[in-house]
């Protein structure tokens, strides 16, 4: 994966028009490669904790911004 | 990981996480000194009570005098410490000049100044520039500060249309102390409260709690809002625990000592390894550096749902730092980036400033 594996003519895309290029998904994984290191983790976030419901999930990513939301959950 | 998960759960979260990784840098927090009165044992930034570094006035004026420079991409600016109101007359400085060019205040404190309701009140209506206030409290701040200081500043904000945050640190210790404590609080903020857990880093990695370790990565990126200002001039992509990394790392974004705001936020945009850490965290990060040379220096256990703490402890290694200055340079991975920044959070600069760059097209030219 990366530029490398770019043929020609999406070579060619790419260095006329970088934003619209990228836009497609499938450009987008041919240069990111999408390995373990360049992989956003969205399921993985809502699975790192078992038992948690999509709105504490949102809490701990808020408390982990700084954000100043409110909160309503109880200590540990 | 190979539980079915729910698609649009997934999408969900990913719109929420965008929603706080979107604009970084609209919030600038600048820290006045590393001075406080205090000396709670869980402070990551290790703030001193006597010693301690001020930001010099006169630069404090010169960041004051460049804001209208970033006036539309700054649109928040906070004041942390060290205690921000042991410097009222910098207070004043920033806060000015940020309301001027359009943007809110916010100020993180320990309330210490709030011994009476007449003498909260009175800080707070001599401060008529602040917006937001942040009141941190917790078992160990309540050593120096009582709660009543809280309640007196909380109120007197209110009093005066602020908008206040009790920032509580949860993990001191005693669980049965902390919800007591809690409930106090609520008793007179209700929901205005925003819980944050103690990072053991600075004077807190001393602590004898016991921390949750464990072996698996959070998967959470990077979410800082912007960059903080630290009192010597040195700017660091987030006001979380890099403050605490004392090595020469690639994400120190400049100095204001010597480059503008505006120059340093410009080149903040194309630096690969914060965008690097925005898009894909320190798990991320982790991962790369496993398949380098230095696998062997990486730590074993995370700190348990805290990608923080596994960025500065990344950060905290010279070897590191090192190999990953020379990475942030590499053509490969400035594309993987400035892509994922384009595709994942909609931000055009760093693309279009690789496309503005004749090097970089022949080196894509040659591919």
């Amino acid at each position: 994966m990366g530029v490398s594996n770019l043929n020609d003519e999406q070579l060619k895309e790419f260095a006329n028009d970088p934003k619209k290029f990228i836009a497609v998904k499938k450009n987008m994984t041919q240069i990111i490669g999408l390995d373990s290191s360049t992989k956003r983790r969205v399921a993985d976030i809502l699975q790192y904790e078992e038992g948690l419901s999509k709105a504490q999930v949102k809490d701990r990513i808020s408390k982990i911004a700084g954000t100043y939301e409110t909160v309503t959950y109880t200590t540990k | 990981m190979d539980r079915k998960i729910d698609k649009a759960a997934v999408d969900d979260i990913e719109t929420f996480i965008y929603d706080r990784q979107k604009n970084y840098g609209s919030c600038l927090t600048i820290s006045f000194t590393n001075r406080c009165p205090l000396k709670c044992e869980h402070c990551f930034v290790d703030a001193l009570s006597s010693g301690g570094v001020d930001m010099d006035t006169k630069m404090v004026s010169n960041i004051a005098s460049q804001l209208k420079d970033l006036q539309g991409t700054i649109t928040h600016i906070g004041l942390t410490g060290g205690e921000p109101f042991l410097r009222p007359k910098e207070i004043k400085i920033i806060s000015e000049a940020a309301n001027s060019m359009g943007a809110s205040v916010g100020v993180v404190s320990s309330g210490y100044w709030a011994r009476s309701k007449l003498e909260a009140e009175r800080i707070i209506e001599a401060n008529e520039n602040i917006q937001h206030y942040n009141l941190s409290t917790d078992l160990y701040h309540l050593k120096f500060v009582p709660l009543t200081n809280i309640k007196n500043a909380y109120e007197a904000a209110k009093k005066n249309c602020k908008e206040v945050i009790v920032r509580f640190t949860e993990g001191c210790g005693d669980s049965e102390k902390e919800k007591l404590l809690m409930e106090e609080i609520r008793k007179f903020a209700g929901k205005d409260i925003h819980v944050q857990s103690i990072n053991p880093l600075g004077r807190a990695a001393h602590l004898h709690e016991e921390f949750h370790f464990a072996r698996k990565k959070s998967p959470i990126p990077c979410l800082s809002s912007g960059p903080i200002i630290c009192e010597d001039g040195v700017v660091l992509p987030c006001c979380n625990g890099l403050v605490a990394a004392k090595t020469d790392h690639p994400l120190i974004l400049g100095n204001v000592a010597i480059d503008s705001l505006s120059t340093i936020y410009r080149k903040t945009s194309t630096n690969t390894i914060l965008h690097f850490l925005r898009l894909w965290g320190s798990y991320g990060l982790y991962e790369l550096l496993r398949k380098s040379s230095l696998s062997n220096l990486l730590p074993k256990k995370h700190l348990y749902y805290n990608p923080c703490h596994t960025c500065v402890k990344l950060f905290s290694m010279p070897q590191i730092d090192e190999y990953l200055a020379d990475l942030s340079m590499d053509f490969e991975l400035r594309l993987k980036v400035a892509s994922g920044l384009m595709y994942y959070l909609k931000e055009p600069i760093f693309i279009e400033e690789l496309f503005k760059d004749e090097d970089f097209k022949m080196k894509l030219g040659a591919q």
